[in-house]
């Protein structure tokens, strides 16, 4: 054999390698439409947080009738595409769920009944978005961390067409849960700060702010339109904003003061409050437990309300509105699909099912 | 799909099988030229020492007698006249039954722009995962984590005392004149902590005598650029060796993006019609600059001196993640990176059958992070501003002797003092009174001091048996004795067949980050332990007359690591995470490497390297609750199984590289479900590079390129980051040859 035929021979061979490796795959397991209808008054939506910088949020779906949970119905119902990084939180508003994708920089406008796309607002504006709360139809609000603005969207367009001046500084500025109180939204800051904040809806201004103590984590009205604000402490010693007892606080939503505080112990970590749907009883998780209390009750619980036990470790939680039974999200080794149990509404437990990684946020439909 | 695949991961092979074919028979005629053909995968007590040719010149037509004048007729056979060669050897005690991985200089050098991380995924066993072009790329050995591979440079271990794993694609190849894989417990000899095992980096290589220089330029895709330059002085005893790699991109490189879909909406906003958008990879530029400068003092009896110094700046963009919707009127998310190392050492030997050898170090390094974005306001908002500071101080001796034909005794003591200055300046508030002036981050120091001792007796010429012991001192902790056995028999001196075994146990101790870290460090934990053993063979053969070469060696391995550390978020609070001894690990496996090679009419050379390696890595600790899935399963973002090929054929002046790796699914889940999100598919990656020599009388110009990506696959490597298609970059050398030829 000469060398010009060995040349032609070789030559073959890797013109053959090129075609037969042209023809990889290209599919992914998971990407199926989800197989169900779903009812409104039936419905509860998780979202996944995933694992930062990972991409890998995703929404999950409990028919609470037929006690039924359907996985990554976003990604199956919108060819493949995926829900993004750090799905932070959702809220239910205009016949959509509205999802805020915290490393993303989206918030997705989702149909509940087929799990769809129907708009996504991005902006050049959006920092790190991590609530949103619609204030009316045509106005809502999305809170941000590090970032010192409110952004103000059009839910119609999906555009931002504004924004709230905090006056925090960049960097360690922090807005997150916003409930409405007649004209107002009132708003906790929580990372490395220490106070709520009030907001004019009608000016789009801030007009009251107040110290409750050390990161602020969540907040939530009860029967008697008295907000209640959890805070974390600062959950480490050398936390820059100050380490501290957490605290229960009672505020006076219209005098904008402080009413009571309840202690935790120091290096207790709760968080999750909100209250249950006749606004009676506030829930909330700390060590590893669910705890219940009356909003009239003059200190904290003695004992929880439900104990997972098993090595379980509440990650978020939520109350359904209509039945009062407690939803418990476990997080497991937060890189595998998570799961959910869920308790009666006097703490036995009816249902468990799992999620995706990380479950950290409901919505009921 | 499956046809197709099988197909496609037997390429290699049926490729290699094509070209055997295509091919003359082995008694084909000519001379045995193996040139190009360097011992990759060289034991090193065989391997050890180089030849120095002072210089080496062939005797031109007009300086011969007349009556030595060829006859035109009778083509003379080329004469090369060759003056007296030095050869130093040492023996290298690193590893009686130990598996080692030599990559000498040529191997290094193969693709001169390729960087470790690069080189190694084709070349060798271990798992390379690479987050993209530049970006971080960490080694792993036998189905361990990155933070259980110890790499050395000159000696000085080069992990990062804050994180514990090491950025090959900060080390160029170029900058390298040896690399060392030590699988298992071939790495005790070097260092405590590499659970899987070790990689020991080496400059300070005598360069040729006279001076020499050396100058790459390379262009390729997405406005990449890569300069190379090497000056060389070698003397009788003094030589000096300066390297400079400058590498930038814009890597822009357009990729469909499958992650996201692009709405067309109706006057209504309503969505009317839905497509995946092509994208550009935006903010992956980068500019890396090293300058290494190697000096070399041979000083007789009294030994030999070498100083190295390695200075590395790198800026790199970070791009955003393929399900970042973000437009952002500005934003930076880059990481800079200034580090500086340098190491002295003095080697010589003491009396006749003993040697010595005292190694001082130094290295600092600046890691800086940012990301801000600006919100339309022409003020950015920092989310990160991450200020890190370690320097590492150095210092190793070592000491060796024979006794007898049997017993070979070392000795070694090595410290390291590291101090860290780790803070996020984001976070730092000067308009409320108690947080000014903090920032979240901490400052601390840790000595490490650890003692060796090993002693090597071969009760006859095919046997050998070594025993080790370590000794360590972690800030204030003494560990227990760390201890290695290994054995090895050399059945037939004709195929130097060898079989060998060794056992050890390891420790690797929590990084500072895992002890001090604000927030979330967690001093109670305890080091990660591991019980390694493994067993295996070595073989070289050579046919018909030399030209034909066939070499392998494998292992079978098995280890067990208990206390296994894990960052998890700290309970119900979310804000941070923080290390848990959690995981019990079983890692297990076969690795296997074969390398032929081929001389054949008169002027071809066929060389085949192959790698495979199978690497179950369980979690085999107990579950966390009922729900934990994680049992019994294989680890994240480890393959199970992993291959790689490297073709090359020589013709003359011409060579083609053609180069071949293959990973099967990794899972991004710890209970291995194949979700959307839940794996990495599997991908093979070819690479081809052509290149050509020119010698002309005044120097030597190389010219070649090289198709990255040849088959255009559409692949990623960690989640959401994506990869570039086919992509191009051209290369052309120059070597001057003053005075040379």
């Amino acid at each position: 054999m000469t060398a010009l035929q060995f040349i032609f021979r070789a030559f073959t061979a890797l013109v053959a390698m090129t075609f037969l490796s042209g023809c990889m795959k290209d599919s992914f397991p998971g990407q199926d439409s989800p197989d169900v209808l779903p009812e409104a008054g039936s419905g509860l939506f998780i979202l996944c947080e995933g694992n930062y910088n990972a991409g890998n949020s995703s929404l999950t779906f409990y028919d609470t009738e037929e006690m039924k949970a359907y996985d990554n119905v976003f990604s199956g119902a919108n060819d493949g595409q995926k829900l993004g990084d750090t799905g932070q939180s959702m809220t239910m508003h205009g016949g959509s769920l509205w999802a805020v994708v915290n490393a993303s920089h989206v918030v997705f406008a989702i149909d509940p009944l087929t799990f769809r796309e129907k708009g996504r607002i991005v902006s050049s504006d959006m920092t790190s978005p991590r609530f949103i709360h619609f204030v009316s139809d045509s106005k809502a609000y999305i809170s941000q961390l590090y970032d010192s603005r409110i952004l103000i969207a059009d839910p119609g367009t999906f555009r931002v067409t504004g924004s709230i001046d905090t006056g925090m500084e960049q960097g360690t500025a922090s807005v997150e849960q916003m409930v409405q109180y007649g004209d107002y939204v009132l708003a906790n800051c929580w990372s490395y700060q220490k106070s709520i904040i009030k907001i004019d809806s009608r000016t789009d201004e801030i007009v009251q702010k107040l110290e409750v103590g050390v990161q602020p984590q969540s907040i939530c009205l009860d029967s008697e339109n008295r907000l209640w604000v959890l805070t974390d402490g600062g959950a480490w010693p050398e936390n820059p904003a100050g380490y501290e007892a957490p605290r229960l606080v009672c505020v006076d939503p219209d005098a904008f003061t402080v009413e009571k505080t309840f202690y935790f112990a120091l290096g207790d970590s709760p968080s999750e409050l909100q209250a249950g749907p006749d606004g009676n009883e506030l829930y909330f998780l700390n060590n590893g437990k669910v705890w219940k209390m009356p909003v009239s009750a003059d200190s904290l619980p003695g004992s929880p309300f439900i104990d997972p036990g098993d090595g379980t470790w509440p990650y978020a939680m939520t109350v359904c509105p209509w039945n009062s039974d407690v939803y418990v999200a476990d997080a497991i080794d937060y890189v595998q699909n998570g799961a959910v149990t869920r308790y009666s509404a006097d703490g036995k437990a009816v249902d468990e099912f799992r999620t995706g990684v990380c479950p950290g946020s409901f919505c009921w439909f | 799909m499956k046809f197709n695949g099988i197909l496609s991961r037997l390429l290699p092979l049926c490729a290699l099988l094509v070209l055997m074919a295509a091919t003359e028979p082995l008694h084909a005629s000519g001379s045995f030229l193996y040139a190009g053909q360097e011992a990759l995968y060289a034991r090193p007590d065989t391997s050890a020492g180089y030849v120095v040719p002072d210089s080496a010149e062939s005797v031109p037509d007009s300086k011969l007698e007349p009556d030595q004048k060829p006859n035109p007729d009778q083509r003379p056979e080329p004469t090369l006249k060759l003056k007296e060669a030095k050869v130093t050897a040492s023996r290298d005690t690193r590893g009686v039954g130990s598996a080692v991985t030599v990559f000498a200089t040529p191997a290094l050098r193969e693709n001169i722009s390729v960087s470790l991380s690069d080189l190694l995924a084709y070349n060798s066993s271990v798992f390379v995962k690479q987050s993209g072009r530049a970006s971080l790329s960490t080694v792993s050995f036998r189905g361990t984590s990155s933070s259980h591979t110890q790499v050395l440079w000159n000696g000085m271990k080069i992990n990062s005392p804050m994180l514990g794993m090491t950025d090959f694609s900060m080390i160029p190849s170029f900058l390298t004149d040896n690399a060392s894989l030590l699988h298992g417990p071939a790495s005790l000899a070097e260092a405590s902590g590499g659970l899987g095992g070790a990689v020991s980096l080496k400059t300070g290589a005598r360069p040729d005598g006279g001076w020499g220089l050396e100058y790459v330029q390379g262009f390729g895709s997405f406005l990449t650029a890569d300069e190379y330059l090497k000056v060389s002085y070698g003397g009788r005893r003094f030589s000096s060796s300066t390297r400079a790699v400058v590498s930038s991109s814009r890597n822009d490189f357009r990729y469909v993006n499958k992650d996201k879909n692009e709405n067309v909406y109706d006057s209504q906003m309503n969505i009317i019609g839905t497509y995946h958008p092509v994208e550009r990879n935006r903010n992956g530029a980068w500019l890396d600059m090293h300058l290494l400068q190697d000096f070399r003092y041979d000083a007789g009896r009294a030994g030999s001196f070498v100083l190295s110094a390695w200075y590395l700046r790198s800026r790199r963009e970070q791009p955003p993640l393929t399900v970042d919707y973000g437009m952002p009127a500005d934003f930076i998310n880059e990481q800079r990176e200034n580090t500086f190392r340098t190491v002295l050492t003095w080697t010589a030997p003491i009396w006749e059958k003993s040697s010595a050898s005292v190694s001082a170090g130094y290295a600092r390094t600046a890691l800086d992070y940012d990301y801000a974005r600006d919100g339309g306001s022409g003020e950015m908002t920092w989310m990160n501003k991450s200020r890190s500071r370690t320097n590492t101080v150095f210092l190793k001796g070592k000491y060796a002797v024979r006794l007898g034909k049997q017993w070979h005794l070392k000795a070694g003591l090595t410290l390291n003092r590291h101090f860290v200055d780790s803070r996020d300046e984001a976070k730092l508030s000067s308009g409320n009174t108690d947080m000014s002036g903090t920032y979240p981050g901490y400052r601390a120091s840790r000595t490490e001091l650890s003692l060796y001792l090993a002693a090597e007796w071969h009760p006859f010429p095919r046997a050998g048996i070594s025993l080790s012991l370590r000794e360590e001192l972690y800030g204030r902790a003494f560990s227990p004795v760390i201890p290695a056995l290994s054995a090895e028999y050399l059945v037939s001196e004709k195929g130097n067949l060898r079989l060998m075994a060794s056992v050890c146990r390891n420790y690797r101790y929590p990084t500072l980050n895992d002890w001090y870290f604000r927030p979330g460090g967690n001093p109670d934990l305890k080091p990660e332990c591991g019980f390694c053993y493994d067993a295996g063979y070595s073989f070289s053969l050579t046919f018909f007359e030399d030209r034909v070469s066939l070499s392998g060696e494998g292992s079978w391995f098995d280890s067990y690591i208990d206390d296994w550390i894990l960052w998890l978020p700290a309970g119900s609070a979310k804000n941070f995470y923080t290390p848990v001894n959690l995981k019990k690990v079983h890692a297990y496996g076969v690795e296997q490497s074969l390398s032929f090679g081929w001389s054949f009419a008169d002027a071809w050379t066929l060389v085949a390297d192959g790698n495979f390696t199978w690497s179950p890595s369980i979690n085999c600790g107990e579950p966390m609750n009922r729900w934990d899935e994680s049992v019994g399963k294989q680890l994240v973002y480890i393959p199970e199984y992993s291959s790689s090929v490297s073709v090359s054929l020589s013709w003359r002046s011409w060579k083609l590289l053609y180069k071949w790796c293959w990973y099967s699914d990794r899972f991004t889940m710890s209970s291995n479900d194949y979700t959307i999100s839940g794996f990495i598919p599997d991908y093979f990656m070819s690479d081809v590079t052509l290149s050509k020599n020119f010698s002309f009388t005044w120097a030597g110009i190389t010219v070649s390129l090289a198709v990255k990506n040849l088959f255009d696959e559409d692949y990623v490597t960690v989640l959401s980051r994506p990869m570039p298609g086919i992509n191009f970059e051209a290369f052309v050398g120059i070597t001057p040859k003053f005075g040379r030829r």
